[in-house]
C-alpha cells in the first residue's frame, strides 16, 4: 500500500487490522465482569486473548514498519518478484479484470441471495443465484437457466424431500404467485 | 475385544450403515479426485447431509469421506500430475512418471493395494490403542484437560506451514470467535450484540464451509479449466508379482510412519507422506531413480497417508482432541449429533466406537472393490469443466448451512467467513489454526475455569499434578521447537514446496 510517501507492506496492513481488532475486542470485553484468578468471570479469557493478540500483532507491526523504513533507505526503485502466474506472495497482481469481475459478481450475488431468500423463498432465490453463477462461468443464458432450475430442484428434493430439512418458503409456495 | 468387535460388525452390517459407508467412500473418492476440493471442504459440504442420521451412521459416513478422499487424490496425481489434495503431492512425483511410461495402471493398482493394507492395519492399531488411551484419560481432571487442550492448541505451530506469527494470530482469532455466546462457566452471554442467533455462539458449519468452500471457489477463479487424464485399462491395474515384491516393504514402512504421525496432533497425514518418500529414497539402492517412475515412491506415501487417516481418529475418539482440520470437523460433527467428545465418549458409548471400527474395515474393502474397476469413471470426473462444478459446490454449501441451523443469519456468517478466508488465503494466513482453536476453545475455557476454581486461582497447581505438568511442558517444548525451526529456516517460505525440494534433492 503506497499513499503519498507512506509505504506499508501487506504484512503491516494485516498486523494493523489484527491490532485494531484486538483493541476493539478488549473494549467490548470491558463491559463484562473480569473476575479474578480465584473465580474467573466471563471477560477473563476474552480480555487475555485480546491482550496477547494486541501484543503479538503490535510487535509484528512495529517490526514490519522498521523493516520498511530500512528497505526504503536502501532500495530506490520498487522491485516486484513475480512467478509465472503473475503472483507476488500468492496474490494476483496482474488484476485481471475478468477475475475481478467474477469475484465481485459472485460475492454480490451471494450476498443478495442471503437478503432475498427469506422473502422470496428458496426456489426463486436459488434459481436466480445459480443462473448468475453459471453466467459468471461463461455459460449461455439458456443452458444456465436449465442447469439452475435442475440444480435447485435436485437440492430441494434432497434436503426437503429426502432429509426432511425445511428450506425457506416451500418451492410451490414461491411459484404460486407467478 | 473380539466380542465387542463382533458386536460392532453387527451394527455396521445394518443396511443403513452399509449404504452410508458406501456413500462415504464413493463421495470421498470423487471429492479427492476434484483438485482443490479436499477432504476438509468435502466434509464441510457433506456434513448437512448427515443430519437426521444416527450419530454413528453420520460419523461412519464422514470417516468414509475422509479416507476415500485420500485414495481419490492419488488418481489425479498419477494420471494427471494434478494432486486432488495436498497429501497426494508426493504420489505425483513417481506416479505420474509411471503413467507417462505406460505403467499408470500399475501405479493406481499398487496405490489401491497399499491403501487397503495400510488402512486395515491402521484400524487394527486404532482398535488396540484407543481403549488403552481412554483408560488413562478417564483419570483426567480439569487441570489435565486444560494441559491436553493447551497442547492441542500449541500444535497450531506445526499446522502453520509458513509464518509462526500468523499461525499464532489465527489461533488466537479462533479462540476469540469461540468466546462469542454463553460463557461455559457462568452462563453469561458475551459479544452477541443483540443477535439472538449469537447467544449460543457462532455455529461451526457456516464458518468452515465459508472458510473452505466459498473461499476456495473465489481463489479458483484465477485458473479455471478441465483436464485430460492419461487413459488406463482395467487389466493394466493389476501389478505383477515383481511389482508387489518390490512394494511390500514400502507399504509396511509407510503404514508405520503414517500411523505414528497421523496420531500426533499437527504433524498428521501430510508430513507422513513426505517422510515416507524420503525414507524410501534413503533406503533404495538406486535413489537416483526416484522421481523417474519408481514404484516404491508411490507405494510408501500412499500407504502412509491412508494409515495416517486411520490413526488421526485415535486422539479424536480417545481424548476428544482433533489432530487436524479434518478431524476437527469430525469433532464438530460429533457435537452437532449430540455426542460429548472426550474419554467418556467411548466409555459411555462403546457400541458407537465398535460400530465405527467395524465400518472402517468394511469401508477399506469397499474402497478397494470400488476403486479398481471404477478408476476410469473417477478420472473422467476431471473432464467436467470446473465452471459447471463450482456453482453446485456453492449451492450445496448454502443450502447445507441453511438446513443445518434453519437460519438465514448463518448464511450471512457463511459469506463473511468466505470473504475472510479468501483474504487470509491470498495473504498467506493459515486457516487450520483458526478452525482448530475455534473447536477446542470452549473445552479449554471450561477446563481452565474449573481448574482455577478448584485450586483457588493457584496456577502452580497445574505443575503439582504430574500429568498436567508433563502436558504443559510438552506444550512449551512444541512452542520453543517450532519457534526454533521457524528461525532456522526463515520466517517465510519453508512450506511444503521447500520440503518437497529437500526430499527431491536429498542424498
Amino acid at each position: 500500500v503506497n499513499r503519498g510517501g507512506l509505504s506499508l507492506s501487506r504484512e503491516a496492513v494485516g498486523n494493523a487490522v489484527l491490532f485494531l481488532l484486538a483493541l476493539v475486542w478488549i473494549a467490548a470485553s470491558a463491559q463484562l465482569r473480569y473476575g479474578s484468578l480465584f473465580a474467573p468471570g466471563p471477560a477473563f479469557l476474552p480480555v487475555n486473548l485480546g491482550v496477547v493478540m494486541a501484543a503479538i500483532s503490535g510487535a509484528a507491526l512495529v517490526r514490519e514498519l522498521l523493516k520498511a523504513e530500512a528497505d526504503e533507505s536502501e532500495v530506490h526503485e520498487p522491485v516486484l518478484v513475480q512467478d509465472e502466474a503473475g503472483l507476488v506472495d500468492g496474490v494476483n497482481v496482474q488484476t485481471d479484470p475478468d477475475v475481478v469481475r467474477k469475484i465481485v459478481v459472485t460475492t454480490v450475488a451471494t450476498i443478495a441471495f442471503v437478503g432475498i431468500v427469506g422473502p422470496l423463498g428458496y426456489g426463486i432465490a436459488m434459481t436466480g443465484l445459480m443462473v448468475t453463477y453459471f453466467l459468471v462461468g461463461g455459460i449461455g443464458i439458456l443452458r444456465s437457466s436449465m442447469w439452475a432450475i435442475g440444480g435447485t430442484l435436485v437440492s430441494w428434493l434432497i434436503f426437503e424431500g429426502l432429509l426432511g430439512l425445511p428450506l425457506p418458503g416451500r418451492l410451490l409456495d414461491t411459484l404460486i404467485p407467478i | 475385544l473380539i466380542g465387542e468387535l463382533v458386536g460392532g460388525f453387527g451394527t455396521a452390517f445394518s443396511a443403513e450403515n452399509l449404504l452410508f459407508v458406501f456413500l462415504g467412500v464413493l463421495l470421498g473418492t470423487v471429492i479427492g479426485v476434484i483438485p482443490g476440493l479436499g477432504p476438509t471442504a468435502g466434509i464441510a459440504i457433506l456434513l448437512p447431509l448427515t443430519f437426521g442420521l444416527p450419530a454413528e451412521t453420520a460419523i461412519i459416513m464422514l470417516a468414509g469421506v475422509f479416507y476415500g478422499s485420500q485414495y481419490g487424490g492419488s488418481t489425479t496425481s498419477i494420471l494427471l500430475n494434478v494432486p486432488g489434495e495436498a497429501t497426494s503431492v508426493v504420489t505425483a512425483l513417481d506416479g505420474h512418471e509411471m503413467a507417462l511410461q505406460g505403467r499408470g495402471g500399475v501405479a493406481l493398482g499398487i496405490s489401491a493395494i497399499g491403501s487397503f493394507i495400510a488402512g486395515t492395519l491402521a484400524v487394527v492399531g486404532l482398535m488396540v490403542v484407543t481403549p488403552l488411551l481412554v483408560e488413562v484419560a478417564l483419570r483426567f481432571g480439569p487441570h489435565e484437560f486444560f494441559g491436553l487442550m493447551f497442547l492441542g492448541l500449541t500444535m497450531v505451530a506445526y499446522l502453520a506451514g509458513g509464518s509462526l506469527t500468523k499461525a499464532v494470530l489465527m489461533g488466537i482469532l479462533g479462540l476469540m470467535i469461540s468466546t462469542i455466546g454463553s460463557d461455559p462457566v457462568t452462563g453469561t452471554t458475551r459479544f452477541a450484540f443483540g443477535q439472538l442467533a449469537l447467544i449460543d455462539g457462532v455455529d461451526f458449519l457456516p464458518v468452515v464451509t465459508g472458510l473452505f468452500a466459498f473461499s476456495e471457489v473465489l481463489v479458483s477463479f484465477t485458473g479455471m479449466g478441465s483436464a485430460n487424464p492419461i487413459k488406463t485399462r482395467f487389466r493394466d491395474l493389476w501389478p505383477k508379482v515383481s511389482d508387489l515384491r518390490e512394494s511390500l516393504g514400502s507399504i509396511f514402512r509407510g503404514t508405520g510412519i503414517g500411523f505414528v504421525l497421523g496420531a500426533l496432533p499437527g504433524a498428521g497425514v501430510l508430513v507422513s507422506t513426505f517422510l515416507s518418500y524420503g525414507l524410501e529414497k534413503r533406503l533404495s539402492k538406486n535413489p537416483e531413480k526416484f522421481g523417474k517412475g519408481v514404484i516404491q515412491g508411490v507405494a510408501g506415501p500412499e500407504s502412509a497417508n491412508n494409515a495416517a487417516a486411520g490413526s488421526a481418529l485415535v486422539p479424536l475418539l480417545a481424548l476428544g482432541i482433533p489432530s487436524s482440520v479434518v478431524t476437527a470437523l469430525m469433532l464438530g460433527a460429533l457435537i452437532l449429533h449430540g455426542m460429548r467428545p472426550g474419554p467418556g465418549l467411548i466409555a459411555h458409548n462403546p457400541e458407537f466406537f465398535w460400530a465405527l471400527v467395524a465400518s472402517l474395515y468394511i469401508g477399506n474393502v469397499m474402497l478397494l472393490v470400488l476403486n479398481l474397476p471404477l478408476v476410469g469413471v473417477f478420472a473422467s470426473i476431471l473432464r467436467v469443466p470446473y465452471r459447471y462444478l463450482w456453482p453446485f459446490i456453492l449451492m450445496f454449501s448454502l443450502v447445507g448451512v441453511y438446513a443445518a441451523g434453519q437460519s438465514v443469519f448463518n448464511l450471512g456468517i457463511f459469506v463473511f467467513f468466505g470473504l475472510l478466508g479468501w483474504v487470509m488465503r491470498i495473504n498467506d494466513y493459515p486457516m487450520a489454526p483458526l478452525v482448530l482453536a475455534m473447536v477446542l476453545g470452549p473445552f479449554l475455557e471450561r477446563s481452565l475455569g474449573q481448574a482455577l476454581i478448584i485450586s483457588d486461582g493457584n496456577f502452580l497447581d497445574f505443575l503439582r499434578r504430574p500429568i498436567a505438568a508433563v502436558l504443559l511442558v510438552m506444550a512449551v517444548a512444541v512452542i520453543v521447537s517450532s519457534s526454533f525451526l521457524t528461525r532456522t529456516k526463515g520466517e517465510k517460505g519453508e512450506g511444503l514446496a521447500e520440503l518437497l525440494e529437500e526430499v527431491h534433492q536429498d542424498d
